[in-house]
């Protein structure tokens, strides 16, 4: 057996001891095992959010696109760059103060009490079930991939084993577990590719001889428009490109639950310097290994394999399994996090509120564990028959997912007239456009990318519906008026404050010491 | 710079630094808004 292949075991088998570990803490109580009992910090909560958020996609899709598009693939990477702060600073202190006065322990279920609507929750549920899935069986397919092409295994024997792994401590240890094996796998991914970036760096003489050998095979790989200028003049699919992964985060359910597992709202701002920091070394990496790839792998068959034949071609030994642990580090922690999402929304939002409303604690833990399994198998079995784009897949899922509930949950924190109308024609019309774009190619023919479609109309389905509903609550306006946070005096009011208020003051000044009698 | 077209470099390669300063501005921001809460309650 090779050094890297143990090094890689010892790693995989050590996630699974520290995921296990967290089983006996979360045994009993639906909140421990569901949301880690709100108790995250703003390192755990920022690396697990990050590590969630970057996926298989960030070492094989991403890192393919920039091998065939060159340069315009940045686009890409500039919007997932400031994703987290993005998301951080509109959602984050809002969604934990919403999430806790609304008792929510789940994405889903919070949008159903902040709604006020079952039919919420049960849309919201089909298209999470629905689009969850098809984002983790892409995480499985990369991961098999990548295995087969590393350890020599066959790629169903690779599946099982990866996945395995991953299933084992996810049903065992819960939420804890998840966000703990994130934190770890957030800091491999980091030093495995910007290890490999600055050894591929070195071994090409750095970022000006890379463009300038770009430029030798082909100019149109250093324009911003893409390989033989594909996408010149066509802003909306730069537009797009930005938006899917700047914004998107802010309609996955499994990256928006980290603000409602935060601590308090007083973790957002160290979770934002983190992140920030851990995001401009990370994502721009894996795009410059693609670049480099069109360089030292012209003639590579399957340009997602880009990261791992480099590495292995170039720096075999213990780079070559830092990186290979990095890639299943990525693949791992956004799958571990998509199940423990998906159990949650199976036993919590539709077994115990629709099916069992008297299930005990201990049964929906063991529910939402059979479904993690159900779903994992479900996972594997897919995988092994319908191998498609690991990159098609994740931009098709996230842009659906991303459509359905952004505009949805910033709605709901920034809103206080936003109803369930609004957001059932939101989530519902942001959907089903992303999904006609894509399977329409219309972006072809309007240039227009099919994650801004959907925003526009999901963004124009929500303030249409509003009109149409019943506003929510008193109660409802009341509970979003408090999760905006303390209430300020207006920065004019306060300027003027005491000049205003000092005659009043000295009227009752001398009024109390007139009727006191006391002498000035 | 980097061999790269004008274009490509302006429109690119400042992100990083831009987001970098942003993620500075709201730590502040929201350290400023964490003490005004604190000294409210």
């Amino acid at each position: 057996m090779n050094l890297d292949t143990i090094i890689f075991i010892v790693y995989m088998l050590g996630l699974l001891i520290l995921g296990i570990s967290f089983s006996r803490k979360v045994n009993d109580s639906v909140d421990e095992y569901i949301l880690g009992g709100r108790s995250l910090g703003p390192a755990v909560t920022a690396l697990t959010m990050q590590s969630t958020s970057m996926s298989g996609y960030m070492f094989m899709g991403g890192p393919a696109l920039a091998f065939q598009q060159g340069w315009y693939a940045i686009w890409y990477a500039i919007g997932d760059a400031g994703g987290s702060i993005i998301n951080l600073s509109v959602l984050g202190k809002r969604m934990r103060r919403m999430s806790e006065l609304l008792g929510a322990l789940s994405p889903i279920e919070y949008l159903e009490k902040r709604y006020e609507s079952v039919s919420v929750k049960i849309v919201a549920s089909l298209i999470s079930i629905v689009f969850l899935s098809a984002y983790v069986f892409a995480q499985f397919i990369a991961a098999g991939k990548a295995l087969e092409n590393l350890t020599g295994l066959s790629y169903e024997l690779a599946l099982i084993l990866g996945v395995g792994v991953i299933i084992a401590y996810t049903v065992t240890g819960g939420y804890l577990a998840v966000v703990w094996t994130d934190f770890v796998q957030a800091i491999v991914m980091v030093v495995g590719i910007a290890g490999i970036t600055i050894m591929g760096l070195i071994h090409i003489g750095g970022l000006s001889n890379l463009n300038a050998s770009l430029a030798a095979i082909d100019p149109t790989y250093l324009s911003i428009w893409g390989k033989d200028l594909a996408y010149y003049g066509q802003w909306g699919m730069v537009l797009g490109a930005i938006l899917i992964y700047a914004i998107t985060y802010m309609g996955l359910p499994h990256v928006v639950v980290r603000h409602m597992s935060m601590k308090s709202t007083k973790t957002v701002k160290g979770a934002i310097l983190v992140s920030s920091i851990w995001n401009q070394i990370f994502i721009f990496a894996p795009y410059i290994l693609g670049f480099i790839g069109i360089i030292l792998l012209p003639n590579l068959a399957d340009p997602e394999m880009v990261i791992p034949i480099l590495a292995y071609t170039f720096f075999p030994g213990i780079m070559a399994a830092i990186l290979l642990s990095a890639l299943m580090a990525a693949i791992m922690s956004t799958s571990d996090s998509i199940l423990m999402q998906t159990g949650t929304i199976l036993s919590r939002d539709i077994y115990q509120r629709l099916l069992n409303k008297n299930a005990s604690q201990k049964k929906v833990v063991l529910v939402s564990r059979l479904c993690i399994l159900t779903v994992g198998i479900i996972g594997i079995i897919v995988a092994i028959y319908q191998p498609p784009s690991i990159f098609a897949l994740v931009v098709f899922a996230s842009g659906v997912l991303g459509n359905s509930f952004m505009v949805a949950y910033v709605a709901s924190v920034y809103s206080k007239t936003a109803n369930k109308v609004g957001v059932l024609c939101s989530m519902i019309s942001g959907a089903a456009t992303n999904i006609i774009w894509t399977v329409g190619a219309l972006d072809v023919v309007t240039g227009i990318h099919p994650f801004l479609a959907g925003l526009i109309i999901s963004i124009l389905a929500m303030i249409i519906g509003n009109r149409f509903g019943t506003p929510p609550s008193e109660e409802m306006q009341e509970i979003v008026e408090k999760a905006k946070g303390p209430r300020k005096i207006p920065k004019n009011i306060e300027k003027h404050i005491s000049f205003d208020l000092s005659p009043e003051a000295k009227n009752i000044t001398e009024f109390m010491q007139g009727n006191m009698g006391l002498s000035k | 710079m980097f061999n790269l077209p004008a274009e490509t470099f302006w429109l690119l390669v400042p992100w990083p630094f831009i987001w970098m300063a942003a993620g500075v501005i709201m730590y502040f921001k929201m350290r400023k808004e964490d003490l005004q809460e604190e000294q409210s309650e």
